[in-house]
């Protein structure tokens, strides 16, 4: 029996879109929740929830949704689960669902560790998005923990006390 | 914008503590980049900081880099692009403020290794040219492929800390790029310079070895290696000029000048003026050395002499008060 490489190739196309479909058109909506990641289940391979991987795109700290604040909830929820540390997995983090401005509490601006009076050192390792992400005073980086961006394209701006960058096509300018 | 930890965090140095694959932009407000004075095992790579330097023509330096005397084995630090902020002078040429720095060592780290640093000043204004683009003020440091532009030294040795030694620079690039570049290695001698980071608090620089140093200026005369404590400029030149290795040792006696040091170079030259100094080397050849003048106190080895008056040369003075090839006999 002939079997034409073309037919070989759509079928494999169905399939392909049939398995994506039901990895991501079956998943649940986005939730703050820990990631899922492939795991062992009376020998077959299964899904699992993994705290030590964290989705910090859909936590808030104080009803606060910019990325310090974020990234401060899943600091600390890597420390109230009582792990030693996390990837802490912000690139899901963009202008549509944070603000991406670090804003400052009481005059002192915040950072993922100090956010007003609540502060944490736990240990991580932060997988930044590859947006400009603009800071109003120094991140000061507890033991142990690993800042990683996306490349030139994953920026901290450094804007002064009560200034906004405004970005524009890879462009900036100050907004007093 | 990112301090490697904290004297209120760590009771003892802080570790384990990375950036990496980041771009800092100071927004040329007059913020430093990455300071470490605390995190000791811990590194920085591809990394760009743009938009940091001093906003003034005065105050402290503010650099892209420090890594601080409060720590030691920290790094390697990797890979880094340093773009200065443009804001001294607006009046022409927006140009880098003299105090600005790419990178300040300050004690003994795992390693500068692959770095880009650019200033931008020009070369008729030398009232703003940031006098270094990497103060190297700790022992024990590798620091090697540098590129550097715009700064009047590339990598100054010994500036502000007195005996700072072991160190080895490899593969250091000065250009003439968005500036020119005068040194790319500077040795401080404990005396203030103008227009460089030498002061009267560093000089002693011992145990220091310089290998594939390069100077590419443009329209004017640089070196490759510039030693203040034994006055000389290494093979000073325009437009190109190279020295594979220049190894300055430790001192003999205690008189200025002396020191223990080899280089590959033919020429130094004394600095502000032409007259040629020795630094000694140590040629090779199949044929006799060739006429003309030499590098008093150098060596020639003749492989194929046969005698034994015409195997080993020295340069010497003769009476004439110039320096020629003398055989050993």
């Amino acid at each position: 029996m002939r079997i034409s490489t073309r037919s070989i190739g759509s079928w494999m196309l169905q399939v392909a879109i049939v398995v994506t479909c039901w990895l991501f058109g079956s998943s649940a909506p986005l939730q703050a929740q820990d990631n899922t990641v492939w795991t062992l289940s009376g020998g077959q391979n299964a899904f699992a929830s993994s705290s030590a991987f964290i989705d910090a795109s859909v936590l808030t700290f104080n009803g606060a949704t910019d990325i310090c604040a974020r990234l401060h909830q899943a600091l600390i929820s890597v420390g109230n689960s009582g792990a030693v540390s996390a990837v802490i997995d912000a690139r899901g983090i963009d202008l549509v669902n944070s603000n991406l401005t670090c804003p400052e509490l009481a005059n002192v601006p915040v950072t993922p560790w100090v956010y007003g009076t609540s502060t944490t050192t736990t240990p991580s390792t932060i997988l930044l998005p590859a947006m400009p992400i603009t800071i109003q005073g120094p991140w000061i980086l507890p033991n142990g923990t690993r800042l990683v961006g996306a490349g030139v394209n994953a920026n901290l701006f450094f804007a002064a006390s009560g200034q906004n960058l405004t970005f524009c096509a890879g462009q900036h300018e100050f907004n007093d | 914008m990112i301090e490697m930890g904290s004297a209120d965090l760590c009771s003892t140095p802080c570790s384990g503590i990375s950036v990496e694959h980041l771009r800092l932009d100071g927004s040329s407000l007059g913020v430093g980049g990455i300071y470490n004075g605390y995190a000791t095992s811990s590194y920085v790579d591809d990394i760009a900081i743009t938009g940091v330097g001093a906003v003034s023509t005065s105050g402290p330096v503010v650099s892209g880099l420090v890594i601080d005397a409060g720590v030691t084995d920290s790094g390697p630090y990797s890979n880094i692009l340093f773009n200065a902020s443009l804001t001294c002078n607006s009046n022409s040429d927006m140009l880098t403020c003299p105090q600005t720095a790419c990178v300040r060592i300050n004690t003994q780290t795992r390693g500068i290794h692959g770095i880009t640093c650019i200033g931008h000043s020009a070369t008729g204004q030398l009232s703003y040219i940031p006098p270094a683009a990497i103060y190297l003020d700790g022992s024990n440091n590798t620091i090697e492929d540098v590129h550097a532009e715009g700064f009047y030294d590339a990598v100054v040795v010994g500036d502000e800390v007195n005996g700072v030694s072991g160190n080895t620079l490899i593969n250091i690039n000065g250009a003439a790029g968005n500036g020119p570049t005068y040194n790319s290695v500077h040795i401080c001698a404990g005396n203030t310079v103008q227009h460089t980071a030498c002061s009267n608090n560093g000089g002693a620089v011992g145990d220091l070895g310089l290998f594939g140093i390069r100077i590419v200026p443009k329209n004017y005369v640089a070196t490759p290696v510039r030693d203040d404590l034994n006055g000389v400029n290494v093979n000073s030149a325009t437009p190109t000029a190279n020295v594979a290795m220049y190894i300055l040792g430790e001192q003999v006696g205690s008189s200025s000048g002396q020191y223990s040091r080899f280089t590959t170079a033919n020429v130094g030259q004394t600095q502000g003026n032409n007259t040629v100094l020795s630094v000694p080397s140590w040629g090779v050849g199949i044929v006799s050395p060739p006429s003309g003048a030499c590098s008093a106190g150098s060596l020639y080895s003749n492989t194929t002499g046969q005698m034994h008056n015409t195997t080993v040369y020295v340069c010497t003075y003769g009476s004439n008060g110039s320096t020629a090839w003398t055989p050993i006999a």
